[in-house]
């Protein structure tokens, strides 16, 4: 009898999320959220860091990753997603308050099960750079993070559009970039940017009013958490032919609900796994 | 610890176990199944790894190894014992090497199954092969428990 169960109890473990999605591989832009994904008992490396970025573009075979970006005191386009420094690294104040060579030295604080792991904050520069140097074929999705402390926001928003532009321009990744941002004034400043080629995603979830919002600005698309939505709101969208990307995709059982709703781009914690759905 | 291996060989005959346990580590939550050789205060493992949070199907990732071998302070009975333990586990073109040391406990349920539970610090490697030679290495833990059967 005990034998049995322990038979019983296998074949239950290993039939656990046989689901198959109905979307297939190649419809579907799948994304490291913050690199290999936000520290999990996958993800040992601070997000936005080197370390997680090439981890989930060279290692996990990921589409592209989403990062986010603030802009620096010398107008250095910095990966980082946290309101200030001091909730994940050793420095202090804001982002924009730094020249990027003091933001140079900090370093995050320990994630995971690394012990040792010294991350030092990355630009996006520095992404790019990588980018080329190794020919990859890959998807960037910008998330212009709210610096809710600068004053000057139109001003702000312009250079943050003019040092974002040159630096396309200057590495030529003129196509497969998105920029999304869930403030419509900030994110309409980069309209200039279309011209290169790029989109741009309005972060919100989908209702008549944001679409009309995201239509009057030209928006390409929606970024929104799959839990958020209903396959009216999705119709809604496709409707107005706008795009679909979906987050909080974090861990198995968050998959199949995800995908049913046939997104253009998924934002994932573990891209291993959700290559594994789709048959990769 | 081939040397060990044989050590424990030539020393009288031991008894074999299976070893199911779960472990926790740089590579992910994963699922440990060994056949193990037992002889007096020594252990010595190997088996398959299969990773449980980043594949779909147990099967559906390339399944690593594992391979320990422990020393227990009283070879029969609650006790507690050292371990070193060494895994390795890859996926399509990287690869992941760790190696721990650590100590445990052994709790027994029956005359023939025990429980075990251990916590282990070492090193990790992952590498991409077939792309750019970029590594990562580091320091890090490990957490087991799992069930042994002897029979």
């Amino acid at each position: 009898m005990f034998n049995c169960r322990l038979v019983i109890s296998f074949l239950v473990l290993t039939l656990v999320g046989c689901g198959k999605p109905d979307v297939q591989r190649k419809e579907v832009i799948v994304l490291g959220h913050g690199g290999a994904g936000f520290p999990g008992i996958n993800n040992h490396y601070a997000p936005n860091s080197e370390e997680s970025i090439k981890q989930a573009l060279l290692m996990h075979d990921a589409d592209g990753v989403e990062v986010d970006i603030q802009l620096s005191q010398d107008s250095q386009v910095v990966l980082f997603h946290d309101g200030d420094l001091q909730t994940s690294t050793n420095g202090n104040g804001f982002v924009s308050a730094h020249d990027w060579k003091d933001l140079n030295l900090i370093t995050y604080n320990r994630v995971g099960t690394v012990i040792n792991a010294k991350q030092h904050l990355w630009r996006l520069e520095d992404l790019l750079s990588f980018i080329t140097d190794e020919n990859l074929n890959v998807w960037l999705s910008l998330n212009v993070q709210p610096q809710s402390e600068v004053t000057d926001k139109e001003a702000y928003n312009q250079q943050f559009q003019r040092s974002l532009s040159h630096l396309l321009k200057n590495y030529g990744l003129n196509t497969k970039v998105v920029v999304e941002s869930r403030d419509v004034a900030n994110l309409a400043a980069f309209q200039p940017l279309t011209g290169m080629g790029i989109e741009l995603f309005y972060t919100k979830n989908i209702t008549s009013e944001n679409i009309q919002t995201a239509l009057q600005h030209d928006f390409s698309g929606f970024v929104t958490n799959y839990l958020d939505e209903t396959s009216e709101s999705i119709d809604l969208l496709r409707s107005h032919n706008l795009k679909l990307a979906l987050y909080g995709v974090k861990i198995r059982q968050d998959i199949l609900p995800a995908l049913k709703f046939s997104p253009d781009m998924v934002q994932t914690d573990n891209i291993p796994l959700v290559l594994s759905y789709l048959g990769e | 610890m081939s040397i060990l291996g044989c050590l424990i060989l030539n020393t009288g005959y031991g008894q074999w176990s299976v070893n199911t346990s779960t472990s926790l580590s740089y590579s992910g939550l994963a699922q440990l199944a060994k056949i193990e050789y037992v002889k007096d205060h020594f252990v010595f493992g190997m088996g398959p790894k299969f990773n449980m949070s980043r594949s779909n199907y147990l099967w559906s990732d390339i399944p690593g190894i594992t391979v320990e071998t422990d020393y227990r302070l009283k070879a029969d009975g609650f006790t507690g014992y050292t371990f070193f333990r060494y895994d390795y586990s890859g996926r399509a073109h990287t690869h992941i090497h760790e190696l721990f040391a650590g100590y445990g406990a052994v709790v027994p349920i029956s005359k023939q199954m025990e429980a075990l539970g251990n916590l282990g610090v070492g090193m990790y490697q992952e590498g991409a092969r077939n792309k750019t030679e970029f590594r990562l290495n580091g320091i890090t833990f490990c957490s087991t428990v799992g069930l042994s059967y002897r029979f």
